[in-house]
């Protein structure tokens, strides 16, 4: 009797079908740049210019999978990239394909600085505006390993925040991982994505002003981690508009919200473009652990 | 100022007093089973006015000594008892069902003429003796996929039981069973409802002119009474599926005074798998229950329970973990569980009903996930107790006033997790939040009868809720107005203001993980206003029922996530929370077609709907995800003989809404360690799917009668010339290896077999 009633299930579900998918025309997005910028002490500023692609271009693309190295079709070569503050200009050279540089850039607090971009390839220009925010250090950073467990550290950094409201800070975390470059690179890995969690943990902090408290913003954070040779830890004082950006593409990046979190539109400062154009200079502390 | 509007009423039904002479009150019953019966139009023979009995089955109506009264009731025999001085009260009325020959359609009005009478706009009542006629998934009878059949309601994606109502979300329905809110009211992740049709008496769903004595959602009120179980003799009924199997018990435990009924339903694929060893991991069951008692003849006791469990669960099966070097399974566990216990009293003045109903629901989920050794586990519930005093005074044959109020607390917990192994590492246990709020309600409301042409419903319901500190308070105004142009036109007009309290935030993911969260300090009561214009037409001698219907309704306050928010192991979702506007507006047309060989209905809305939220799409206006301009249902049943009934089902709907990512960027992440693809979204809700359509069929093969036997067999299928229902989309690979959005359909054809029976 049993097995008639399992054949006789069985045989509704063969006859059962599947209907096939619809294919549907999605009109992407006109092709665009986006602007990545970073600044290091020394008057030393890169800028990173690559092109959008269309989401269908490739399978890892619809996933926000980390790509390296970048793909060299998606950077924007040859392009003019001036930087102008007050009447003076500073030109940006093209250190490698897509990345432009100058060592010139004289920090100046406060100051308006407008970036224009013509890309000679494709035609496309682009430009926007910022403002140079003033350098904010450290008072005291410390890493303390778990004398219990070496795979456990202590960071504890204090700084002080500039006077007048509306101050935002990120502080990157900058580690030598030694696990991390043996982890599996495909995303359908369990153990990757469970590995991905922890080490997507711990990339910034970003820091407002109703994290302060009584003008000092001090923190101790534990890590777990492989052993470590080094760490750094850096401070920037940056716009609302870029503390924005990097919590939106926090939000983004992180792999619960790729499966089942909401949409993220990151705002952008570049008039016919993406990404975010920010300049603050950052307090870099480094600490060898070895010693 | 409710005193006032109290005495205001008072005013009106002194104007409209007539002379009274006696007063008659009673129940009216099914003879055969004893069951109360709804709607049963209740008349003097010699006067032109009439009442109906309740959802207890209980009337009152003023006559002058003699009178024959007349009690006609669809499907029944009409019976006439003559009241004279002496006649023992209150009545206690039994009606005998009629043997029919062609059968009715699924959803009518009360009675005959309640469509031209009744002063409400969007409203339904579903017959649901007739319901197992129309075809439906896996054959499994189910009252939410028929009421998704009706102009005005509409399913969310494919095969789901989500009532979208005129623009709303699918928050904003209340469903209540025996006056016991249920919090999720689908099983298999929103494939089947969780009504048991066994166990169900009665169906109704307000959606446009709302009466004062129901509140708490923007869009809807669905309320269903479960059977008081047999009181004359016992009764099993049951089927079996191609699904699920069920069975359900009734019959009396002290005759004509005590009864009781359990229903219960199954899943059994699962038990089918295991036989042949296999794994087929999802199961739902739930059971209703109930006892009836009837302590005297002004007193009527009642407590009912329902209880019903979703288990789904990927993996973990110890084949898979010996070939692989992890081991990892996903569960999900969805429970609800409703109780509430009921009084019904009858005054000695025979003009006044009370019922009181106390009232436990809990809705809970649970999501494990364990990869290996490491495991996390996320609950959340939300849990109400609550009173209810409903009072009916028949001030005298032209008003009907009601009045009462209710009191609810309810206690929510969100997201609570705890965390094994490395996740420890990675995710932090918690232990969610403790949210509670006390919501109230009273209303006092009056249906009144002007003229014989003109009949009104009005009322007013105040209504608030004391979270924290926070007290929010709304009087809500409603109105309904019907005039009848001649015996078979009725022009209809209302307004109805609603408030909601609680939000189910609800993610762009289809994972059932939704929270209720109440309002807070920050988060304020969701609120509505809707007017509507109605007109109906019947004609008689073809048995054919026209009705139109526009609405336009404001609704502010509206809850949605900011974007990039992630609600799983959220343990702030307020701060997640932002607020906005909508509005919705359209048309609804339904000719129906209710008795012949040939019967059925086609229903047809024409909406919109959108959204303003200052924070999402650039603060520009965007049209809801389930704004679907067109929406048709055809509902076809032929009874080819007494034995053999063939019914149909068309259904079209322009597709649902989504933001696709058009577009990607490469950037450095915030340390410069990396660089990731980000997203460029559409517009929100840009892109419509394709168009939805699909036909259902469904033959209906009575056994010959027994005796004492009955039985049924249903032999349909679900989406014969398998259209896909696109309800998400996807990237795929063509051959040549570039991309494509694919839309995927969930259910294709599905042929079903089913037998029902009853002794």
């Amino acid at each position: 009797m049993n097995n008639i009633l399992v054949f006789f299930l069985i045989s509704l579900f063969m006859f059962s079908c599947k209907p096939d998918a619809i294919e549907l025309n999605v009109p992407q997005a006109p092709g665009k740049i986006a602007v990545a910028s970073q600044q290091v002490e020394g008057g030393f500023l890169v800028l990173t210019l690559s092109r959008t692609f269309s989401a269908l271009s490739d399978k890892r693309a619809t996933l926000s999978d980390s790509i390296r190295p970048l793909p060299e079709e998606l950077l924007v070569k040859g392009a003019f990239v001036q930087l102008t503050r007050d009447g003076g200009q500073i030109t940006l050279t093209e250190m490698s394909p897509g990345v432009y540089a100058t060592e010139q850039l004289t920090p100046v607090d406060y100051a308006n600085y407008t970036l224009q971009v013509t890309d000679a390839e494709k035609g496309h220009t682009l430009s926007s505006q910022t403002v140079m925010l003033p350098q904010v250090r450290f008072d005291t950073v410390g890493v303390v390993r778990n004398p219990q467990k070496e795979t456990e550290y202590t960071i504890h950094y204090a700084f002080t925040d500039l006077p007048g409201m509306g101050n935002w800070y990120v502080v990157n975390y900058y580690t030598k991982d030694n696990r991390r470059d043996s982890l599996p690179r495909n995303p359908a890995d369990v153990d990757y994505i469970a590995k991905r969690m922890l080490e997507q943990r711990l990339d910034y902090d970003l820091i407002s002003e109703s994290d302060i408290q009584g003008g000092q913003y001090s923190i101790t954070k534990n890590f777990t981690n492989n052993k470590l040779d080094t760490f750094a830890v850096a401070l920037s004082n940056i716009s609302q508009g870029y503390y924005e950006f990097l919590k939106a593409q926090k939000k983004y990046n992180t792999l619960v919200n790729q499966i089942r979190g909401e949409v993220v539109n990151l705002p952008t400062n570049i008039s016919n473009g993406y990404g975010y154009f920010n300049l603050h200079t950052p307090h870099v502390k480094a600490i060898d652990l070895s010693k | 100022m409710m005193k006032k509007v109290f005495l205001l009423l008072m005013i009106c039904c002194v104007i409209t007093a007539s002379a009274q002479e006696q007063t008659v009150s009673g129940v009216v019953t099914d003879a055969a089973t004893g069951e109360l019966l709804i709607g049963v139009s209740v008349s003097c023979e010699d006067a032109s006015k009439g009442t109906i009995s309740n959802v207890y089955g209980y009337f009152s109506l003023d006559i002058k000594m003699p009178c024959t009264l007349r009690f006609m009731y669809v499907g029944y025999e009409e019976q006439k008892i003559q009241i004279i001085q002496g006649t023992p009260l209150p009545l206690a009325i039994s009606l005998s069902e009629k043997k029919q020959t062609l059968q009715e359609v699924v959803v009518h009005a009360k009675n005959k003429e309640d469509e031209i009478s009744v002063s409400q706009t969007g409203f339904t009542h579903l017959d649901l003796k007739q319901i197992g006629t129309v075809p439906v998934l896996g054959g499994e009878k189910d009252i939410v996929k028929v009421l998704q059949l009706m102009p005005g309601i509409k399913r969310g994606s494919d095969g789901s039981t989500s009532m979208l109502v005129r623009g709303g979300s699918g928050d904003q329905n209340l469903v209540l069973v025996d006056e016991a809110p249920v919090y999720n009211a689908s099983h298999l992740l929103g494939f089947f409802s969780v009504f048991n049709s066994d166990a169900i008496k009665d169906v109704t769903l307000q959606k446009g002119g709302f009466s004062s004595n129901v509140g708490g959602r923007l869009s809807s009120v669905l309320d269903i009474k479960t059977k008081d179980g047999n009181m004359k003799k016992m009764e099993v009924n049951g089927g079996i599926g191609l699904l699920s199997t069920r069975l359900s018990v009734e019959g009396p435990i002290i005759k004509g005074k005590l009864s009781f009924i359990v229903s219960a339903r199954r899943t059994y694929v699962d038990q089918v798998y295991k036989m042949v060893g296999k794994n087929l991991p999802f199961y739902f069951y739930d059971v209703n229950g109930k006892i009836n008692w009837r302590a005297s003849d002004k007193d009527q006791f009642y407590l009912s329970a329902y209880n019903g469990k979703d288990v789904l669960k990927f993996g973990g099966d110890n084949e898979a973990a010996s070939s692989k070097v992890y081991d990892a399974d996903f569960s999900t566990t969805l429970v609800n569980a409703t109780l509430s216990a009921r009084w019904n009293h009858t005054y000695a003045s025979q003009k006044m009903f009370q019922n009181v109903t106390l009232v436990h629901s809990r809705f809970a989920y649970e999501l494990n996930n364990r990869i290996n050794q490491n495991e996390l586990l996320v609950q959340s519930y939300i849990q109400d107790i609550a009173i209810k005093i409903n009072e009916d005074y028949y001030f005298n044959n032209s008003n009907h006033i009601k009045f009462g109020g209710e009191l609810n607390n309810r206690y929510f917990r969100p997201n609570v997790s705890r965390v094994k192994g490395n996740f420890n590492e990675s995710i932090r246990p918690s232990d969610g939040q403790h949210l509670s709020m006390r919501e109230m309600a009273v209303y006092v409301m009056n249906e009144q009868t002007i003229t014989h042409r003109f009949a009104t419903n009005y009322g007013i319901r105040y209504s608030g809720a004391l979270t924290g500190r926070t007290f929010y308070g709304n009087a809500e105004p409603r109105v309904n107005l019907s005039y009848k142009l001649t015996s078979s036109q009725t022009l209809k007009a209302s307004y109805a203001h609603m408030s909601q309290y609680i939000n189910l935030v609800t993610g762009s993911s289809t994972m059932p993980t939704d929270l209720w969260y109440p309002v807070s300090s920050n988060i304020k009561p969701q609120t509505s206003k809707q007017i509507t214009l109605g007109y109906v037409k019947e004609w008689e001698k073809h048995h054919l029922l026209f009705s139109a219907e526009t609405y336009y309704k404001w609704m502010n306050n509206l809850v949605e996530y900011k974007e990039g928010t992630v609600s799983l192991l959220n343990n702030n979702i307020e701060a997640d929370l932002i607020q906005g506007s909508g509005k919705a507006y359209g048309v609804e047309l339904l000719l129906h077609k209710k008795q012949g060989r040939w019967n059925g209905w086609l229903g047809y809305t024409l909406s919109f709907s959108n959204r303003q939220f200052d924070s999402l799409n650039g603060g520009e206006t965007f049209y809801a995800r389930y704004d679907r301009r067109h929406d048709l249902s055809v509902v076809a049943n032929y009874e080819y003989s007494s034995r053999i009934t063939f019914s149909a089902v068309w259904t079209f709907a322009t597709g649902s809404r989504f933001t696709p990512v058009i577009g990607k960027y490469l950037m450095p992440n915030g340390s410069y360690t990396d660089v990731n693809a980000l997203p460029i979204y559409s517009k929100r809700n840009a892109v419509v799917l394709s168009l939805s359509h699909r036909l259902d069929v469904n033959m209906v093969i009575k056994c010959k009668s027994h005796k004492r036997y009955s039985g049924e067999w249903h032999v349909g299928a679900y989406n014969l010339y398998n259209q896909t229902q696109p309800y998400r989309i996807r990237i795929d690979k063509n051959s040549d290896g570039s991309m494509k959005y694919n839309q995927v359909g969930l259910f294709g054809f599905i042929p079903s077999v089913a037998y029902n029976f009853k002794f």
